[in-house]
């Protein structure tokens, strides 16, 4: 009996501030995760911008544009958005007419590190097939939530990590992806 | 890394150990004042010592091995909607709380008489009877450790331990004219707890802590409650020592209602006054009902082990917040 209590007074000792500190870092851990939520870039401006210098500024790396762009889509882009600061990922979204509320996707990620996209073929049956972007890419195909067939072209350029979503064909698609370049060199397009 | 952002690493490892350290207090139910205090001291250095283990080795190039689970530097530059940075508003709510808490602090003894202490002098044995026999019962109690006396003619009713070298016991006329035997006994018991306890060397130890932590709102509130706990932990140690707890608490009855301030003509001054003595009454009405206690609670055992579990704890939470 007396045993008993001196394990449970051991117990108590020292499992009480093993429990508090294990709820410390949970909260910690949550709470950590907050500056993501609400600005994933913290230290590179705003986070988001319309102005493709003035994001180029803020995020100190160049940002890549199709050179290409199809007839119906609308320049300069809706928005440059800072998706995660490490690694680096920026998204670029053009407005395509006619098509309301969706949009064309070009995600870049500069750095090594996780990317919020898939970039091999996955294993077992896939739509995804490879294609010649940059001597290398993926393309998926998707029906996305809005009923319209979506393509995903997914490949690697100089170490950018690149992924390009729009509701296009599959010809259109490649040809944008093949002429993402630094934003100084966008000449053609609408 | 900046000095803004040492200290808010050490401001929120304040908060992170004053959290974890009240929660300890109500899940152990630590009751005794001495154990409260050791435990909220503990928020008070912890932060500090672990800032400096960590800032010292990074200066010199060798970072700690452990990984970063609250990085305080991308709170700090976050971007609030309107523009502002988290950092400043942080930065804000430091300056507004320390100038709250510094206020607050100082409003009782600003809206009473102070009572300066001027004209005190070594009191003379045979001046005041009841005086006289009041040390004579207290000193014998203490083990002869009652510090020298010092009398004070003019100014409200008080006593106080003064001097952290040389302390001494400094007492007012009115207090011995106002307090009955046994409560002049017990006010005395009160003072001599603090030399006792030598309360007011280590005080001045920990009062640094809390300066160097102004900034820090959650080292504020932990420095204000070890104050009251080192006020309760005395006054059961008075009242163990002359065994009678209700004498006590009658002193500070009558000295904190003789000490009321009167009302100023003024609305603001009005609003100020009523504060601060809703504040004192507030702080005044925990300390009587503890100690008017029907059972004083025991020591909880093992404490060394307590102790030591709980600072473990909160260091190694502590070195992930930087």
């Amino acid at each position: 009996m007396r045993r008993r209590g001196r394990m449970w007074g051991v117990a108590v000792v020292a499992g009480v501030p093993v429990l508090v500190a294990a709820g410390a870092v949970l909260l910690l851990r949550l709470v950590a995760g907050v500056p993501d939520l609400l600005q994933p870039c913290p230290g590179r401006g705003a986070g988001r911008w319309t102005n493709l210098g003035r994001a180029e500024a803020d995020l100190g790396v160049r940002v890549w544009v199709p050179a290409y762009l199809p007839a119906g889509a609308a320049w300069p882009p809706r928005g440059i958005q800072c998706v995660r600061a490490t690694p680096l990922t920026i998204r670029v979204v053009v407005e395509l007419q006619g098509a309301p509320g969706a949009g064309l996707e070009l995600t870049q990620v500069v750095g090594a590190g996780r990317v919020p996209f898939e970039t091999s073929t996955p294993a077992g049956p896939t739509e995804a097939s490879p294609v010649a972007v940059d001597g290398g890419g993926l393309l998926r195909v998707e029906r996305g939530a809005d009923g319209r067939t979506w393509r995903q072209v997914v490949w690697t350029r100089e170490g950018r990590r690149l992924s390009l979503r729009a509701p296009l064909e599959t010809e259109e698609i490649l040809r944008i992806a093949r002429s993402v370049t630094p934003a100084r060199g966008r000449r053609e397009g609408p | 890394m900046s000095a803004a952002e040492v200290m808010a690493a050490v401001a929120v490892q304040g908060l992170v150990a004053a959290g974890m350290l009240e929660a300890l207090i109500r899940l152990w139910r630590v009751e005794v004042p001495q154990q409260a205090l050791q435990l909220r001291r503990l928020a008070l250095i912890l932060p500090l010592l672990v800032s400096a283990a960590a800032w010292f080795p990074a200066a010199l190039g060798l970072p700690l091995p452990a990984p970063i689970l609250f990085d305080v530097h991308r709170w700090l530059h976050l971007i609030l909607p309107g523009g502002a940075r988290l950092g400043a508003v942080a930065a804000a709510v430091a300056v507004v709380s320390a100038a709250l808490f510094t206020f607050q602090e100082l409003l009782p003894a600003l809206v009473r008489r102070p009572w300066t202490g001027r004209g005190a002098r070594a009191y003379r044995e045979g001046e005041l009877a009841a005086l006289d026999a009041a040390l004579a019962a207290v000193a014998p109690a203490f083990g002869g450790r009652v510090p020298p006396v010092w009398i004070a003619a003019d100014g409200g009713p008080m006593a106080c331990v003064a001097g952290p070298w040389r302390p001494r016991l400094l007492i007012s006329r009115r207090l011995v004219a106002l307090l009955a035997p046994g409560e002049l006994r017990a006010a005395l018991a009160h003072e001599a707890a603090h030399t006792l306890r030598d309360d007011l060397r280590t005080g001045w130890a920990w009062f640094g802590l809390r300066a160097i932590q102004c900034f820090s709102p959650a080292a504020l509130l932990e420095f204000r409650w070890t104050l009251r706990d080192q006020e309760r932990a005395c006054d059961r140690l008075a009242a163990a020592r002359t065994g009678d707890p209700a004498s006590l608490a009658s002193a500070l009855r009558k000295v904190h209602a003789v000490t009321a301030p009167s009302l100023p003509a003024g609305a603001v001054g009005r609003l100020v006054v009523r504060a601060g003595t809703a504040w004192e009454e507030r702080v005044a009405g925990h300390r009587l009902d503890d100690l008017l206690r029907d059972e004083l609670p025991a020591p909880l055992p093992w404490w060394r082990w307590r102790l030591a579990a709980a600072a473990s704890a909160v260091i190694a939470v502590l070195v992930l917040v930087r």
